[in-house]
């Protein structure tokens, strides 16, 4: 049984001998099936819920949130429980486990793909509506702006809006004589319309579009050229989805991740180009139709300008609906 | 304002003037009428209603106007006798200059009392242009028509009619205003207005994901129904398949096609000298037959409806 907190420092709970014997992720998981500890009459602050519960499970930045986390949170994804998969990882990033661990776990539960995120991936569709991302970065950033917090449950009948879920209600309350059964609840994080600006930022719009790249550093590997022109599949004001025709295999040294580019597009109207350094954020190589090719997406490092102002104008001007329109109207009524 | 009539009510709209809306509406109002159906013709044209005269009613005695400025207590008493079997019309009026722009309170009147008509079939005549007034009247049936011809400017026009109809159909559907903003184009972001349903609710996965059910389902609902008009060879029928193509990809609607309508010299005829004789006796064979197969299409599929329902 949990030991009780004490009751004059609630948010910071004793880590007893038996405690501290015990795994991490299995007081966790106690917890998060129902098997809540006695918080008396008093929550824990809902503000810093998830490091108070880091602590109290005993995650320290030491721990390795590796196989076994990643074992619990699919089996608790597959069987329909994703919240619980969700609320235990937030907790053990809170207690300072590495993000990327994180972000890689994040990216295994939304799909082998997830990564690319460009195209519908055969990611959890349930997981991937709720983060409201197929994109393991953008999880991490949704599951760290949500809110975990402890309710009791008349309260959270009153409070439960569209943005509030239920993760998990005490089955076994330590404190007959409290209020009532505690609920854990996660909370969407509320966005500001200035929030919501900066992360549609990110959306990519699909269109269609040379680029040229230069690999930065390219030239200096064997046989492989330093110049490529590429297509743009997606576009957004930080980055941009390519593909690289690369039938014989000459850029698979030089489009690395985390290599550098700079990319070159045409100006909209004028005969010039206009350049940006990016960095390959992933890279994938398609052999599934056609000859080989390789698709990257680049992150923006040093936009001039004039790209960003190509950028929007090519976000501004993208009528893909038009001109499937016409395409069509060519070749069913022209052709 | 979405879906607030039953379902015997029919919407005709398109976004283009000249197309043959008002054509097509009394070309099936014609056949139901005949089919012993009591049919209520709507001149819903705010402002440039002009049913009337294609009935050959020079001024009609009572119109929507009386009903506006509180002259009639309802439409039913508004409404005026037409050549045609079985038809009344509920002219559009002609008075009131601002009508053309009805506040929220006139329009959701003028909705409701178009609700409480008693008819077999309501078909509601829409105005071309797609502003929030003709979208919300589109939208208030749950039968919609887009009536396209196959020049270029009319398929551009409906496809912007249809997009937009969908766009405000989503909007009037969330709760957050700041997605509605970005659908609405009125967040202060002209730059970044959605471009597809697909980018709408990827939209919403990030800003209300408890609504992205919500919006599948009402996309999946959407219901509209094309008729090609003034079609002069097969080819051009098949501007219909190019606009389901464009809107099944986009705007995740189904499409239905309900037909086409033949172009023939005498419906020109027959609307440039505001005949008093019907289309039974000025309108040519073909265009009779296919509107009948349009009318039969409407007349069964409101029978299930209503049976549905």
């Amino acid at each position: 049984m949990d030991p009780k907190p004490e009751a004059a420092d609630r948010t910071t709970p004793p880590v007893t001998a038996s405690r501290s014997e015990e795994d991490p992720l299995e007081r966790l998981t106690q917890l998060l099936d129902g098997h809540f500890p006695d918080f008396g009459t008093e929550p824990p602050g809902s503000e810093g819920l998830p490091e108070w519960l880091a602590r109290w499970a005993g995650v320290t930045t030491e721990y390795d949130a590796g196989p076994p986390v990643l074992e619990r949170a699919r089996e608790w994804c597959a069987s329909g429980r994703r919240l619980r998969a969700l609320a235990l990882l937030k907790v053990l990033l809170a207690g300072g486990a590495p993000p990327d661990r994180i972000a890689e776990i994040l990216e295994a539960l939304l799909g082998e793909d997830a990564r690319l995120a460009l195209d519908p991936v055969e990611a959890d569709p349930d997981l991937h509506e709720f983060l409201g991302s197929d994109r393991p970065e953008f999880a991490r950033a949704a599951l760290q702006g949500d809110h975990l917090e402890l309710r009791l449950l008349p309260r959270v009948r009153e409070a439960l809006g569209g943005n509030c879920f239920v993760v998990n209600q005490a089955t076994n309350p330590h404190a007959p004589d409290s209020l009532d059964h505690w609920a854990l609840v996660w909370r969407i994080q509320h966005l500001t319309e200035d929030r919501a600006r900066a992360r549609r930022k990110t959306t990519r719009h699909r269109l269609s579009y040379e680029a040229g790249i230069t690999f930065v550093g390219g030239s200096q590997q064997a046989r492989s050229p330093s110049k490529a022109d590429a297509w743009i599949v997606d576009l957004s004001l930080l980055g941009m989805g390519l593909t690289l025709d690369d039938p014989y295999s000459q850029y698979s040294l030089v489009a690395k991740k985390g290599a550098r580019v700079r990319l070159s597009l045409a100006r909209l109207e004028r005969s010039d180009t206009c350049t940006c350094l990016a960095e390959i954020a992933w890279t994938k190589v398609n052999l599934d139709t056609g000859p080989r090719s390789i698709q990257l997406g680049l992150r923006y490092i040093t936009p001039t300008p004039e790209f960003e102002e190509t950028v929007r104008r090519l976000l501004a001007e993208n009528r893909g609906d038009r001109q499937l329109l016409w395409k069509l109207w060519d070749l069913e009524l022209r052709g | 304002m979405t879906n607030t009539l039953p379902t015997s009510f029919w919407a005709l709209g398109g976004g283009k003037g000249g197309v043959g809306k008002s054509v097509t509406s009394i070309a099936l109002a014609y056949w139901l009428g005949r089919l012993k159906k009591r049919v209520i013709l709507v001149d819903a044209d705010l402002g440039g209603a002009n049913l009337h005269t294609m009935l050959g009613i020079r001024m009609p005695q009572t119109s929507l106007d009386d009903f506006v400025l509180k002259r009639a207590p309802t439409l039913e008493e508004v409404l005026v006798e037409t050549p045609l079997a079985n038809v009344r019309l509920l002219a559009g009026g002609s008075e009131i200059p601002s009508l053309a722009n009805p506040n929220y309170g006139q329009k959701t009147r003028i909705l409701r009392a178009i609700q409480k008509l008693q008819a077999d079939f309501v078909l509601v005549d829409i105005g071309a242009g797609s502003s929030f007034t003709q979208l919300d009247f589109f939208l208030a049936a749950p039968n919609r028509v887009c009536v396209v011809t196959p020049q270029p400017t009319s398929i551009e026009n409906v496809y912007g009619f249809i997009k937009a109809a969908v766009y405000r159909h989503l909007a009037s559907l969330l709760k957050s205003t700041a997605l509605k903003g970005y659908l609405e184009g009125t967040g202060g972001e002209a730059r970044a207005l959605p471009q597809s349903c697909e980018e709408i609710l990827n939209e919403a996965a990030n800003e209300a994901p408890e609504q992205v059910p919500l919006l599948r389902e009402a996309l999946k609902q959407f219901a509209l129904h094309l008729v090609i008009n003034m079609t002069r060879s097969p080819r051009d029928e098949r501007v219909g398949e190019v606009i389901r193509k464009v809107c099944e990809r986009y705007l995740e609607v189904d499409i239905k096609i309900l037909g086409s309508i033949p172009h023939h010299a005498a419906m020109e005829r027959w609307a440039a000298t505001m005949a008093k004789e019907g289309p039974g006796t000025a309108w040519s064979e073909e265009v009779l037959h296919a509107s009948y197969e349009i009318a039969y299409q409407i007349l069964t599929r409101g029978s299930t409806l209503r049976q549905a329902a």
